[in-house]
């Protein structure tokens, strides 16, 4: 018998758009990357390869996702010769039977609540060619709403075969200070405590040519804030955004950061190209990366970040 | 002394009977009924002046009546010529408590804060945990004028003036067991503020209340938490939005603020602070939840950082 095999490599990553057309051409036109078009079932879905891997763009009511898609980032396939054998030797349960997928490609669907609420499938390879462009070098990582790290490193690392990239602790801590200057009187100046009001735990684990990123909100007593697009993010709103992705659609993939190499000139250009921002220009993000989010309808309706940041 | 002196400040209440049992038991300041065009209204001296507590409804005070601190009467042996002198129109005159005449002012002419002149009045005081009033609280939106009518006109002197600011200072962390750690400030944020003069009305001063940048949108919820500079602004934007600027709330001072705020929770009053926090002209502040006395009505001690107050008086 063969040795486990060990399913590290992706073939694809879904989103789920308002309109695959419409965000295949951002994609093209806006990011410089290339695209090809695939037959699954009786739709033609846009696949954009990006590195070693591709995205994959998919309608809300394509049935091949199941029922009532969210938009988003759906699921990521892995590749495997045999998705069965590779399901069967991860040792976790599958939903569903064998089925035909992208390009024809026998896959096969994981049981989401024994992968921490991310839909992994296995499919047969897709055998694309890497590709990247001026702006995108890579998928730099697949944000994923975490409610037990713990348990995502069992499954992804354990199971699945995939490597540890590091591990980080996320804060954000707010100190409010009053002062009174009188033209009489003494100067008065006293800070209250200092209060913690965002804090996550992210775990990376790669996958492919990429990290998985697990982000387990770690706040007490704050609760989450309303969705704000309208400012530069911080801990506080990355926290907030978790959180509320958890308590609307459970653990699950959350966002998708492009690695690109100079994150200021990025969002310029997509900003002057019209593009709506969430931030303007760089923000300190994981990994001293810096990063810069798009506004979700900007794609159609999945979350999508920039990251600029050295390999180490 | 340049300028007038308070002669006695009206506070108006749904329900007089709590707020005499706070100013008279709870603080311990001495009680004289003022007869008044057949009826008696309580006083209470405090300090060289006096409170006096009316029903909401009272015909003695003039539209609109709300619950709060209605008007401030300053001392003048002749207020009708006081008035004249100071080309202040009056809007009301007649015979006040005691027998006393008075004028009041068109609070047109005081920036809204209702003033009348007053014979002076003889209100017997004792020394009190409260033992003075520290200052009335104005919420305005113009200081300026204020201080036209106060201070360049009456005379009154101008005893300090401050700027209060509240901040918020954000650090954010980001600790990796690869990358290391990386630590970033934003840059501080003003979260709310207040311009104050104090004006000096005898042994107590006017406070005006300017809200630093009225661009800045006001707490909804106020009352819920220990008070702040934030809850401050709040408090004054929200006041003047809905009644115009005008007397807002008045201190008492009093020579223990840790003792007084615990001595009044106990007796059973509901109160926002417990302990003294910061307040203006290095005092500790502490306030009484206006829900004692069926809302409207602020009142808050101090402590003064100088012993028997800041007034020239």
């Amino acid at each position: 018998m063969l040795a486990p095999q060990k399913a590290t490599d992706l073939a694809y990553l879904a989103l789920v758009v308002d309109d695959p057309e419409i965000s295949a051409t951002h994609f093209e036109n806006a990011f410089g990357l290339p695209r090809r078009d695939f037959k699954c079932g009786a739709s033609t879905v846009p696949l954009i390869p990006v590195g070693a891997t591709a995205i994959a763009l998919f309608g809300p009511a394509d049935p091949f996702l199941g029922p009532n898609p969210k938009k988003g980032v759906h699921h990521l396939a892995l590749c495997a010769a045999d998705p069965e054998a590779a399901a069967r030797a991860a040792g976790l349960p599958t939903a569903g039977k064998l089925t035909k997928g992208l390009d024809g490609k026998a896959q096969i669907s994981l049981d989401r609540e024994s992968t921490s609420g991310v839909r992994v499938r296995f499919t047969e390879p897709l055998g694309l060619a890497p590709a990247h462009s001026d702006m995108v070098e890579r998928i730099d990582h697949v944000g994923v709403a975490s409610a037990d790290n713990r348990a995502a490193r069992a499954t992804f690392i354990d199971k699945l075969g995939c490597v540890y990239e590091s591990q980080q602790t996320d804060s954000e801590v707010e100190t409010i200070s009053e002062n009174f200057t009188s033209d009489t009187h003494r100067y008065i100046f006293h800070t209250r405590p200092s209060r913690l009001v965002g804090s996550m735990r992210v775990t990376f684990i790669t996958v492919g040519d990429f990290e998985l990123e697990f982000l387990q909100d770690l706040t007490t007593d704050v609760s989450a804030d309303a969705a704000r697009h309208d400012a530069a993010g911080d801990t506080r709103a990355d926290r907030s955004a978790i959180a509320r992705h958890i308590a609307s659609r459970g653990a699950g993939l959350h966002h998708v950061a492009l690695k690109t190499p100079d994150i200021d000139a990025t969002l310029d250009r997509l900003g002057t190209a019209g593009y709506r921002l969430i931030d303007k220009t760089g923000r300190p993000g994981s990994r001293r990366a810096r990063i810069g989010f798009l506004h979700p309808a900007a794609l159609g309706g999945a979350l999508v970040h920039f990251v600029e940041r050295e390999e180490i | 002394m340049a300028g007038y002196a308070l002669s006695y400040l009206a506070l108006a209440a749904r329900n007089v009977e709590p707020v005499c049992r706070f100013l008279g038991d709870s603080l311990g300041l001495s009680r004289t009924d003022v007869a008044l065009q057949g009826r008696t209204i309580p006083f209470f001296g405090i300090g060289k002046s006096a409170l006096a507590l009316f029903d909401v409804d009272d015909p003695y005070l003039d539209e609109p009546r709300f619950p709060g601190v209605h008007h401030m009467a300053l001392a003048a042996a002749d207020p009708a010529a006081t008035a004249g002198r100071h080309a202040l129109p009056v809007s009301d005159h007649g015979v006040g408590p005691d027998g006393k005449r008075f004028v009041a002012i068109a609070p047109s002419a005081t920036v809204g804060i209702r003033t009348r002149f007053i014979e002076p009045l003889s209100i017997a005081a004792v020394d009190a945990p409260a033992y003075k009033i520290d200052h009335l609280g104005i919420a305005t939106n113009d200081n300026d004028a204020t201080v036209r009518v106060f201070v360049d006109n009456l005379g009154c002197p101008i005893e300090s003036t401050q700027t209060d600011i509240e901040i918020r200072n954000v650090t954010e962390s980001f600790i990796s067991d690869k990358y290391g750690a990386v630590y970033h400030a934003r840059a501080p944020q003003i979260l709310g503020g207040l311009r104050d003069v104090f004006i000096a009305i005898g042994d107590c001063e006017l406070e005006l209340l300017m809200d630093y940048d009225p661009s800045m949108k006001p707490k909804a919820q106020l009352g819920e938490e220990e008070g702040n500079t934030k809850g401050d602004q709040s408090a004054i934007a929200k006041y003047v939005a809905r009644r115009g600027p005008g007397l807002a709330h008045v201190a008492f001072a009093t020579r223990n603020i840790d003792a007084i705020l615990p001595k009044l929770a106990a007796d059973g009053w509901r109160m926002i602070d417990l302990v003294g926090r910061p307040g203006g002209r290095g005092s500790k502040i502490g306030f009484v939840h206006p829900s004692n006395f069926g809302g409207g009505l602020l009142m808050h001690f101090v402590q003064p950082e100088i012993n028997g107050g800041y007034g020239r008086a």
